[in-house]
C-alpha cells in the first residue's frame, strides 16, 4: 500500500502517488480502472465510474498500478488444420489485444511484461508465454517464480510457476537452453524441454495455467 | 521528423505530500515534483506531469508520460496518428520501408540475418 491508511490525506498526496498530467487535482482522473488507478484489491473503495460519488477517504491505502502489468485480454483461434488457441494479451504477432500497462515488478526486479498469454493446439503443447524486459535473462527473480492473474474484482483467475532452472544460466539445452531468453521471452514449452538437460537434474517442473480461457477478460498480473 | 530537441525540467513544489513506506507502513512525507517538457525549436505545447520525489516507479511513469507527450506533439504538428507513429523520438510513417533488411525479414522471417545457424547435436 502506498498511500497512508489513516490520518490526513491531501489531494496533492493522491496526485503525487498516482501521477497527473494536470495541475488541477481532479479525482475523476483516478476512478478505478483508469489509466492511473487499476483494479487492485487495495483500490476496492475507489468507485469505477466518473459520475459516482468519490471522496478523498476512498484513497486510504490505495496503490498505483505500476508494479502490475494489466490489460483486457482476448482470444484468438488461428483456424485451419492445426489451429492454435490463444488467450490473454500482448502476443508478438498481434492476434491478441495489447496491454494497457507494461511496467511490472517480478520478485524484486523492475522490468516490463508486455505479453501474458496461453497458447494451445496445433503442433504446440499447451503452454504459457510471458514477454518481458531483457533484464529477465539469467535473472534469479525468474526462478520458480509464480505469476498470478487477477480480475476486476481482485479474484485470482489462476497462477503458473516457472521451473527451478528458469532464469538460470543453464546452457546445455541448445537452442532452448535459456528461458527467459536474451530477448526476455519466457516460454513454458522451452522451460519443459530444459528438464531433460544435464543441469536440470533434480529440478522442479513449471506448472501450467489451470484455466486458460479465464484470460479472455481484463486481468492484471502479480509476480512479487 | 525528429522531436528529440526538448528539455525536461523538474521543479519541487512547496507543499509536502504523504505516502506509506512499503516496508513499514509508516506514513512518510515527501516533496511533490512538477516535471515539464518544453520543445526548444517547435511551436508545440509545454506539458507537465506531477509525481512525488523518489517514487518507486518514477522512471516508468515519466517514460509513459513522455510517450504520451510525443504523441500529443505529433498531432499538434498536423500528423494523423492513423498514418504516423512515434518510433524512438522520431515521427515515422506507418509501414514505410526504411531499409532492405525489412523486406528480407518479411520474405524469410527466420533467415540467417535473424537466426544464427547452430551445430547439429548428437543424440
Amino acid at each position: 500500500m502506498t498511500l497512508p491508511s489513516s490520518g490526513a490525506l491531501s489531494y496533492n498526496s493522491i496526485r503525487a502517488e498516482f501521477g497527473s498530467p494536470s495541475s488541477n487535482v481532479n479525482l475523476s482522473l483516478y476512478v478505478r480502472g483508469s489509466q492511473y488507478t487499476t483494479y487492485l484489491s487495495s483500490n476496492s473503495n475507489i468507485p469505477t465510474s466518473a459520475t459516482a460519488e468519490i471522496a478523498v477517504n476512498d484513497f486510504y491505502g490505495a496503490e498505483g498500478g505500476s508494479n502490475y502489468a494489466f490489460g483486457t485480454g482476448g482470444s484468438h483461434n488461428t483456424g485451419g488444420k492445426n489451429a492454435i488457441q490463444y488467450y490473454g494479451w500482448g502476443d508478438a504477432t498481434g492476434f491478441l489485444p495489447t496491454a494497457q500497462n507494461t511496467s511490472a515488478l517480478i520478485g524484486s526486479l523492475t522490468t516490463t511484461i508486455s505479453g501474458f498469454y496461453h497458447a494451445a493446439g496445433g503442433v504446440l503443447s499447451s503452454k504459457m508465454v510471458v514477454r518481458m524486459g531483457t533484464n529477465t535473462n539469467q535473472n534469479s527473480n525468474l526462478t520458480s517464480r509464480t505469476f498470478t492473474a487477477f480480475n476486476t474484482s481482485a479474484s485470482s483467475l489462476g497462477s503458473f510457476t516457472t521451473s527451478s532452472i528458469a532464469g538460470t544460466s543453464c546452457t546445455t539445452g541448445g537452442a532452448f537452453s535459456e528461458t527467459p531468453n536474451s530477448s526476455g521471452l519466457y516460454n513454458q514449452g522451452s522451460d519443459d524441454l530444459n528438464q531433460g538437460a544435464p543441469c536440470a537434474a533434480g529440478s522442479t517442473m513449471a506448472t501450467n495455467f489451470p484455466t486458460p480461457s479465464n484470460l479472455n477478460q481484463y486481468f492484471y498480473v502479480k509476480a512479487f | 521528423m525528429d522531436l528529440s530537441d526538448f528539455e525536461i525540467t523538474i521543479e519541487p513544489l512547496n507543499e509536502k505530500v504523504t505516502h506509506a513506506n512499503p516496508s513499514t507502513g509508516e506514513t512518510e512525507e515527501a516533496v511533490e515534483m512538477k516535471i515539464t517538457w518544453k520543445h526548444n525549436t517547435l511551436d508545440v505545447s509545454e506539458l507537465n506531469f506531477y509525481l512525488r520525489e523518489n517514487h518507486v516507479n518514477w522512471n516508468d511513469k515519466l517514460n509513459m508520460r513522455e510517450q504520451e507527450i510525443l504523441n500529443i506533439w505529433m498531432e499538434e504538428l498536423g500528423y494523423d496518428k492513423q498514418y504516423y507513429k512515434i518510433s524512438g523520438k522520431i515521427i515515422t510513417e506507418n509501414g514505410k520501408i526504411e531499409d532492405d533488411s525489412q523486406v528480407e525479414n518479411w520474405l524469410k522471417p527466420n533467415g540467417i540475418q535473424s537466426v544464427e545457424p547452430t551445430d547439429v547435436g548428437e543424440i
